[in-house]
């Protein structure tokens, strides 16, 4: 597995649940740094502007809560996958709706995986455990190849990545 | 010894672990490699989940089987599809494509399992939309690690959407 400090992306309005996921990721001995987004209309632009600079690497994983007052996170979603830049960012939704069809429409809408929202500090140390230990220490990610380095301001230092952002999905050659 | 009942003319089901659940996790497993099936069956069955697992062996079956058409009409939908990218009849992108662009399908989680380490194909099959993807370890103790690791996210972290939603 890669050894280097993982970006990760936590799109959340509540600022407690933030700080519990944040400290529990940090136990696990996860060696990352975490930009946080507050409001849905932040996500949007956090976004545009990732689709526009292709000198910005991708972050390695986006925690992303579908609930937020302004933002509807299924149309988010579809809006990011339809981005040939943005296509292969994996992201992670958690949502405290338990509506099946709720759930499936994530899925449609090509979510990596949905969870629920830890609301206890065991929840979190178990989440936290378990996104280290699949994602970050058995999943290969399409972020593992792009050999590039963001600093703790968030400024990319370099982008040698192996292959253009702009592989549009569904194709099969 | 395992555990083996047919429910299709390609198809094997096996049902592992210890806890009973009310609706036990169905594992779709697309592999031809009958070695990488017995590890990944020996690693169910140590797992404390229930699983049944179902082994198709080709693509052309494995599309049949999460359409529930025949021979596989009866064949239960599957939580999770373990996905090997070197399989016969029909190749594992074109697998990925149809289901992962076909609406009535798209939401059946895929984890592509292979050898392949490449970057290309890694980016290829996140580009495809698949929802996550793993190199099958060297070494049975690794090998059993990854396989129960992979069933403790999806199984026990992870809502899955439920098999009458899709």
């Amino acid at each position: 597995m890669v050894l280097r400090t993982r970006e990760l992306v936590i799109i959340d309005d509540d600022d407690e649940d933030i700080l519990v996921l944040q400290e529990s990721l940090a136990n696990t001995g996860l060696d990352f740094h975490l930009t946080i987004i507050h409001k849905g209309c932040e996500a949007v632009r956090y976004f545009e502007q990732l689709s526009h600079n292709s000198l910005e690497p991708n972050p390695d994983l986006i925690i992303l809560d579908l609930q937020l007052p302004d933002l509807n996170g299924i149309d988010l979603l579809r809006t990011i996958r339809n981005d040939p830049a943005l296509i292969r960012i994996p992201i992670i939704a958690y949502t405290g709706l338990d509506d099946g069809k709720h759930i499936a429409s994530c899925y449609k809408a090509g979510i990596n995986c949905c969870i629920k929202k830890p609301t206890t500090i065991q929840d979190a140390t178990n989440l936290a455990n378990s996104i280290n230990d699949f994602w970050f220490k058995t999943l290969r990610l399409p972020s593992d190849y792009q050999q590039s380095h963001s600093t703790h301001n968030g400024t990319s230092e370099q982008n040698v990545g192996l292959l253009p952002k702009t592989m549009p999905r569904g194709v099969v050659n | 010894m395992r555990e083996n009942a047919r429910i299709g003319p390609a198809s094997t089901t096996l049902t592992t672990g210890i806890l009973m659940k009310a609706m036990p996790i169905t594992v779709l497993l697309v592999e031809d490699d009958e070695e990488d099936i017995f590890l990944i069956k020996d690693a169910m069955e140590k797992s404390k989940l229930t699983v049944n697992l179902e082994i198709i062996h080709n693509g052309e079956d494995a599309l049949l089987y999460i359409r529930q058409e025949e021979p596989f009409a009866q064949a239960k939908l599957p939580d999770l599809i373990l996905l090997d990218l070197n399989i016969p009849k029909k190749n594992a992108w074109a697998v990925l494509k149809e289901i992962k662009t076909d609406p009535l399908l798209r939401s059946f989680p895929v984890t592509i399992l292979t050898t392949s380490n490449q970057d290309p194909d890694i980016q290829r099959a996140y580009d495809m939309g698949c929802n996550s993807y793993v190199t099958k370890p060297v070494g049975l103790k690794e090998f059993q690690r990854v396989i129960q690791t992979i069933e403790a996210f999806w199984f026990t972290i992870v809502k899955l959407p439920s098999r009458t939603s899709r």
